[in-house]
């Protein structure tokens, strides 16, 4: 169930209330009616009494949800993953574009479920396309990092290339594939002639051998490799068949499963278990499990494999991790899905429109429990109005004080391709990224592929670089003082903002207290304090932010942006002045007299929030027009940032205003 | 712990049919923990040395692999000074379907075949790969001097 439905649609739209004006109507009654349809009728028809009574009061919560989160989000109700198993949920339709204009459009659906829905609907387009059986697509998509365009570009090329590149045995979708027994040959016949994508496929596909010893003409689709599995037992001793695993026989309750056909190793049921859970937890691998035999890199991690080991779902837990793996997979390796960062919320927001660091220099999303966060740097603030590069690039630069970090620098390095940090804990240089599987040498960080001749002393190494390193150190010092005059202003601001959210809790008791104490003042009448605590908060966040902006922001080489630059500090001084104000105003006033300052306050907030919008206006509209040039001081790792930045074309500001986080004014 | 059935299958075929040049002994206080000794192969630097290893089963074996060490100083490009082994079998390539017999036969293989492409210690494999018969030599001497070989 989730929280909001517990305080209140009223309380939460109450807490919402902090950005422009928000329109709710005809919200309702479309979330409902597309609730309904979107609604799978098997699972919908399933529901027991309580599920039907859970069901109902979700939807509650998410029409109230959806209304505060300003519409914008196609919203999903499903909570956890945990509770999934139970029902299907109704899919809502896109509400309408974002209210709250700093928000993109994105859309927030619940952890498991819905991804696995997108994940499958794809692969299931995918398989009809290449008239390939759905357990093939998965594994290709899985190599592919679920780049479905660069897959069918790749297939449509060279379909033996894509199969050898992704270790499927080779299967012609036309045809019975090269190496074909008469077992083969009739599942074949099957998917030449009429296509289904279920079909278990031989290459890859596991399969249950009955145990051997009085049944094995029983299963009649493994006849050939019963028979030779059975003489290869044979030579060994008169067991039956026998686990290379746990070297013991297979039984009916734990029967022997053969990997494909392409290379035939035996293990029993529990052996499959055990391999996969520790794999699953232990390794913490998610796609690139291949069969357990010796050399064997045959990919075995299937649905219909899995639903074979798990003999078909009743191991739960397997289950359980497999779904988990799966999804985790796809929403790791797919840039525009992200979990929502918030502490316990199992959402998943997808934004497919924030490549562009020129247009969207900070791409917010919410989720529909209303958690804000940026989806690029997937941290729990929106560092507005500071590009991501350069927020990420101060976190790095705040954190190198600590413990931690000099530990991570003095023991650890970058993956070169997909940056994971990464510790040697022993062994040779040449490393293997256990997540991207990059290859590469410990000490240049070049690809291990050069250095088949420099392992011990890598001539990259080499005098300049390490003299650069020196002169770095030196420039260093100067920095400081300059970085530690913006980071006072930001940790201020920071702990503000944490006294903020303890105000916040104190003036809801207030308002109580003094409802209790006068009947005349209404709920209604004391929502400006709690929304004068919401705008505080958004106020000093980015302000906080600004400085940030400003540390990096390098003014002694533009002279076209010193206009600008002017512009902006101006903006912040005058933002810092007010707020702290309003701040002043709220909490130095006793809870007699603020009635009588409603007014006052009321009119404080306005201009705070406009000063705001203003301020980050301005910011965004530099930011897109690409005016400021940035210190590159700390090493900004620009990354895709930085590259979009000057390969991308100025982009047609009349797009960029409608679609970006450009506040409008209110 | 209970000892699972597969290590005891193992440790009978270990004793009743042992690999040539190879013997490893399960210690008396726990099966999990093996005394091995490898004889250097035939034609290698090792010719005619006993190395001593200590083979441990983890909890998870056969999941993951055996820790395997030797005990006895070796001068080899892929074991370094503490004995450990750069084998890609005892790392990422493990497969659960592979024993302990056929661990040590890598090792042992390991040992005709030094790889100074793929080297743990680095000072031994820039002796390999910068003077090859140097390197031999030393790495004779070391069997004469830590593995029992007789003076050549």
């Amino acid at each position: 169930m989730p929280s909001n439905y517990a305080t209140g649609p009223n309380e939460a739209e109450i807490t919402h209330n902090d950005g422009s004006d928000i329109d709710m109507e005809g919200d309702d009654s479309f979330l409902y009616s597309s609730g309904n349809e979107g609604c799978e009728e098997d699972d919908y028809l399933d529901y027991d009494e309580e599920d039907d009574a859970q069901y109902s009061n979700t939807r509650h919560s998410i029409t109230a949800a959806s209304s505060q989160t300003a519409g914008g989000t196609q919203l999903y109700s499903e909570d956890y993953y945990e509770e999934d198993d139970e029902y299907d949920y109704p899919v809502l339709n896109e509400v309408g574009k974002p209210k709250l204009q700093e928000i993109l459009d994105s859309t927030s659906f619940s952890f498991t479920e819905l991804v696995t829905k997108r994940q499958d609907s794809k692969i299931q387009e995918i398989s009809t396309l290449f008239s390939l059986p759905i357990d093939i697509i998965e594994i290709f998509l899985r190599k592919y990092k679920w780049k479905h365009e660069k897959l069918i570009e790749d297939y449509m090329d060279n379909p033996e290339g894509t199969f050898k590149k992704t270790g499927v045995p080779y299967l012609n979708p036309t045809g019975p594939p090269p190496s074909s027994s008469s077992s083969i040959t009739t599942t074949t016949t099957t998917i030449s002639g009429e296509f289904d994508p279920h079909l278990p496929t031989p290459s890859i596909s596991l399969k249950v051998l009955a145990p051997s010893s009085n049944s094995s003409s029983s299963s009649s689709t493994s006849v050939a490799l019963n028979t030779r599995r059975k003489s290869k037992q044979a030579a060994n001793s008169d067991e039956g068949l026998v686990c290379q695993i746990c070297m013991d026989e297979c039984t009916d309750e734990n029967p022997a499963i053969v990997s494909s056909q392409s290379c035939s190793h035996l293990f029993c049921r529990d052996c499959w278990t055990g391999y996969l859970m520790n794999k699953f937890i232990e390794e913490n691998e998610s796609w690139n499990i291949s069969c357990p035999g010796f050399r064997c890199d045959i990919p075995i991690c299937t649905p219909y494999n899995m639903s074979l080991i798990s003999n078909g779902g009743k191991n739960t837990d397997l289950d359980k991790l497999y779904l988990r793996a799966r999804v985790w997979n796809y929403i790791k390796q797919n840039k525009h899905i992200a979990f929502c960062v918030h502490e316990g919320c199992g959402c998943v927001v997808e934004c497919n429109d924030y490549n562009s660091t020129l247009q969207f220099p900070i791409p917010i999303v919410t989720c529909r429990e209303n958690h804000v966060f940026c989806i690029r740097c997937e941290v729990a603030n929106t560092h507005l109005p500071c590009p991501c590069y350069l927020a990420q690039a101060w976190r790095d630069k705040c954190t190198n004080d600590s413990e931690t970090v000099n530990y991570i620098a003095a023991n650890t390095k970058e993956c070169p391709s997909c940056k994971e940090t990464i510790e040697k804990n022993g062994g040779c240089n040449h490393m293997t990224c256990r997540k991207c599987k990059h290859e590469w040498c410990w000490i240049c960080k070049g690809p291990w592929s050069e250095h088949g001749q420099n392992y011990y002393n890598c001539t990259r190494f080499n005098e300049s670089e390490s003299q650069a390193a020196r002169d770095a150190t030196s420039e260093s010092r100067r920095e400081l003082e300059r970085y530690l005059h913006y980071n006072n202003h930001f940790v201020n601001h920071e702990l503000s903002i944490k006294k903020t959210a303890k105000l916040h809790i104190t003036i809801k008791h207030q308002i109580q207290e003094m409802q209790r104490a006068d009947d005349s003042v209404s709920f209604h009448d004391c929502q400006f304090l709690t929304e004068a605590v919401d705008v505080l908060r958004d106020c000093r966040e980015t302000l906080m932010w600004s400085f940030v902006l400003a540390y990096y922001m390098d003014r002694s080489v533009t002279g076209k942006s010193d206009n600008q630059a002017e512009i902006f500090e101006q903006n912040q001084v005058n933002l810092n002045f007010h707020v702290e104000e309003l701040a002043n105003m709220i909490e130095n006033t006793k809870p007699q007299k603020i009635h009588s300052l409603k007014m006052e306050i009321m009119t404080k907030i306005g201009y705070v929030r406009t000063r705001r919008e203003t301020l980050l206006k301005d910011t965004l509209e530099s930011l897109q027009k690409d005016v400021w040039s940035f210190r590159n001081s700390d090493n900004i790792q620009f990354g895709d940032g930085k590259n979009t930045l000057q390969n991308i074309q100025k982009p047609d500001t009349s797009a960029v205003a409608r679609k970006s986080m450009a506040n409008a004014s209110p | 712990m209970s000892i699972p059935k597969r290590i005891i299958k193992e440790i009978q075929r270990l004793i009743n049919d042992p690999v040539p040049g190879i013997q490893a002994t399960p210690h008396d206080d726990n099966l999990r923990y093996f005394e091995v000794t490898i004889d250097g192969p035939q034609q290698s630097p090792y010719q005619n040395g006993r190395f001593k290893l200590e083979l441990y089963l983890t909890d998870e074996y056969p999941m993951a692999p055996p820790k395997v060490r030797f005990l006895t100083k070796i001068y080899h490009p892929n074991i370094d000074k503490l004995g450990r082994i750069c084998l890609d079998i005892l790392k990422d390539k493990w497969s659960p379907a592979l024993q302990i017999r056929t661990v040590l036969l890598s090792i042992q293989a390991l040992l005709s075949a030094p790889n100074p492409d793929d080297p743990l210690a680095n000072d031994v494999a820039e002796h390999w790969k910068s003077n090859e018969p140097d390197a031999i030599k030393t790495a004779k001497e070391w069997t004469t001097k830590f593995a029992g070989a007789p003076v050549s």
